[in-house]
């Protein structure tokens, strides 16, 4: 579904990727893992286009994406949940979903995917008229995944879900990710938590210095000793 | 049922709003009245940019002129009615919008701040020296009033409902628009342009159309002044004129559809009761501002609905700006 080929990546004169492959099949959870400064959240930027890529190619259902203007790259159906949540503080969270949908022209289609959303994240659904600022921070990471899915996306990019939540909530936000994936997207998941995203995921990529290190099957990829000792703690 | 309810209202209060000539027939308030209404054209098209899409603009001042030399000019020297001037006016501010916003709008804050005093300026110069287009620093004089066939529109009266007819259609039309899926970006772009871009929103072009509604506005309210007062000088469309404009849309409120009513009727009857302090307006609208940003940055509208907060309540919470 996607495929990136020997792709780079600069930001000045710095390489941040120095030519990653990447394959994502249909159906996929693919996780990517790395430390900080590996190139992790730089790769999927690359893919939805929020930077340019300055060597390589990116492929997505068999055509070229590479360096298309990002909103064209979402209306190609890949969907970016950014780091940090991000959402429209100042807005609604009606309003932040209606964002999310924004390439959608048809109108009754949109009302009727963020019904179908708000029942899925009743939490929302409850605070759907409060502004999305006055939301904690579980509940934020939940809007920015529903605003993704609002475009009815193929892929689904998600950068760091995890970042500063609650264990308890860390769980919660796995649990939804797999069944979004079961209800048919495929999701592309950058992570530091290595150790849960490995449980989800069905194959892993190691980005180390903005190169691929290692791939294969998560659970292959969790036993492996080095993988144990630098990224699951032991 | 509310809808109903809500569009009742509205009506109502429309036409109390045109029921005011009736109750107020001094002319020197009622022309007062008509300034406001114009400033409202105005402040409503650049509450539009500011205060919806989040981009500063201290030149508008600069497409206010443009409007009111392009209808003198084209009434006088090319003998065009009123009515077919405006057109072609919207037209042509409609494109200096988009050549002039497609570069502009990729700066940021103080840098985009200063490139629109430097419109504002470059338009000056050349009100000041085209002088046989212009008529130079003298001003233009004998601007004649719009007319429908022999029906001249040449009391305050009469100008009145040419002005609020004008300035509820525009009002009603953002409204829409605000209401719409573009307004909705505009301001996803002013709350995190980052993820509005992931979102699939053209960032550029998005602010480009926010740009181009508020000079289109602009030069409206310009036309519609140059007929009213007849005579029309470069003094009219001064830094000043625009920092004043950018003062009623922050006073206001920015990002509420009221923001520019409020802010024109407060700070043009303002300044027509401070007429003795003149020379020390743009003091006063400094002070002003550093008031409005510091104590209310939501302006009267945020007050009003509660919706404010101002830098002090964030400062005394030991949280940082624009973070929530």
């Amino acid at each position: 579904m996607l495929q990136l080929s020997n792709v780079h990546c600069l930001y000045g004169k710095i390489a941040a990727l120095k030519g990653i492959n990447l394959e994502i099949k249909e159906g996929e959870i693919v996780a990517l893992i790395g430390a900080n400064g590996a190139g992790k959240t730089t790769t999927l930027k690359a893919i939805s286009s929020l930077i340019p890529v300055s060597e390589g190619k990116i492929e997505f259902l068999g055509e070229e994406i590479t360096n298309l203007p990002a909103h064209v790259v979402v209306n190609n159906g890949i969907a970016h949940v950014p780091e940090g949540r991000q959402v429209f503080a100042e807005l609604s969270v009606a309003d932040n979903l209606l964002l999310g949908g924004y390439t959608i022209k048809d109108r009754a289609y949109k009302e009727k995917t963020r019904a179908r959303l708000l029942k899925r994240f009743p939490r929302l659904e409850e605070r759907k008229g409060q502004l999305a600022g006055t939301l904690s921070g579980g509940e934020q990471q939940m809007l920015a995944i529903a605003r993704g899915l609002m475009s009815k996306p193929r892929l689904l990019l998600l950068d760091e879900p995890s970042m500063g939540l609650a264990p308890k909530l860390v769980y919660e936000v796995f649990e939804t990710v797999k069944e979004i994936n079961e209800q048919g997207t495929t999701v592309l998941i950058v992570e530091q938590n290595a150790h849960v995203t490995l449980k989800i995921a069905d194959r892993a990529y190691i980005l180390q210095n903005g190169e691929i290190v290692l791939s294969g099957d998560s659970r292959e990829i969790a036993s492996k000793e080095e993988v144990k000792k630098a990224y699951l703690g032991g | 049922m509310v809808n109903l309810k809500r569009n009742i209202l509205y009506i109502l209060i429309i036409g109390l709003i045109l029921t005011i000539p009736l109750i107020i027939q001094n002319r020197y308030y009622l022309h007062i009245i008509n300034i406001i209404g114009i400033s409202i054209i105005l402040t409503v098209g650049l509450n539009v940019l500011v205060g919806y899409s989040g981009k500063i603009s201290i030149g508008h001042a600069a497409f206010y002129g443009f409007g009111a030399y392009a209808s003198a000019i084209l009434t006088t020297r090319f003998g065009l009615s009123f009515w077919l001037a405006l057109p072609v006016i919207v037209l042509i501010a409609a494109l200096f919008g988009y050549v002039i916003g497609k570069p502009i709008l990729k700066l940021e804050g103080a840098y985009l701040a200063i490139a629109t005093i430097g419109i504002g300026e470059i338009t000056q110069l050349i009100l000041m020296n085209w002088t046989n287009m212009t008529g130079g620093g003298a001003g233009f004089k004998h601007i004649p009033p719009p007319a429908i066939g022999s029906f001249e529109i040449d009391s305050e009266f009469r100008y009145f409902y040419l002005i609020y007819v004008m300035a509820i259609v525009l009002f009603i039309v953002t409204g829409w628009i605000i209401k719409s899926e573009i307004g909705r970006g505009w301001m996803a772009i002013r709350e995190n342009d980052v993820a509005a871009h992931m979102m699939g929103i053209n960032i550029v072009s998005e602010k480009v159309k926010a740009f181009i509604i508020s000079v289109v506005y602009a030069a409206i309210a310009g036309s519609l002044f140059a007929h009213l007062v007849g005579y029309i000088s470069p003094g009219s469309f001064s830094f000043q004129e625009s920092v004043a404009f950018l003062c009623m849309v922050l006073a206001g409120g920015m990002g509420f559809m009221g923001g520019p009513i409020v802010g024109s009727v407060v700070l043009i009857y303002g300044r027509e009761m401070s007429r003795t302090f003149n020379e020390y307006q743009l003091v006063i609208y400094g002070l002003l501002l550093m008031v409005i940003i510091i104590f209310m940055p939501r302006g009267i509208m945020g007050l009003l609905t509660g919706k404010t907060r101002s830098l002090i309540d964030l400062w005394k919470r030991g949280d940082s700006l624009g973070k929530d």
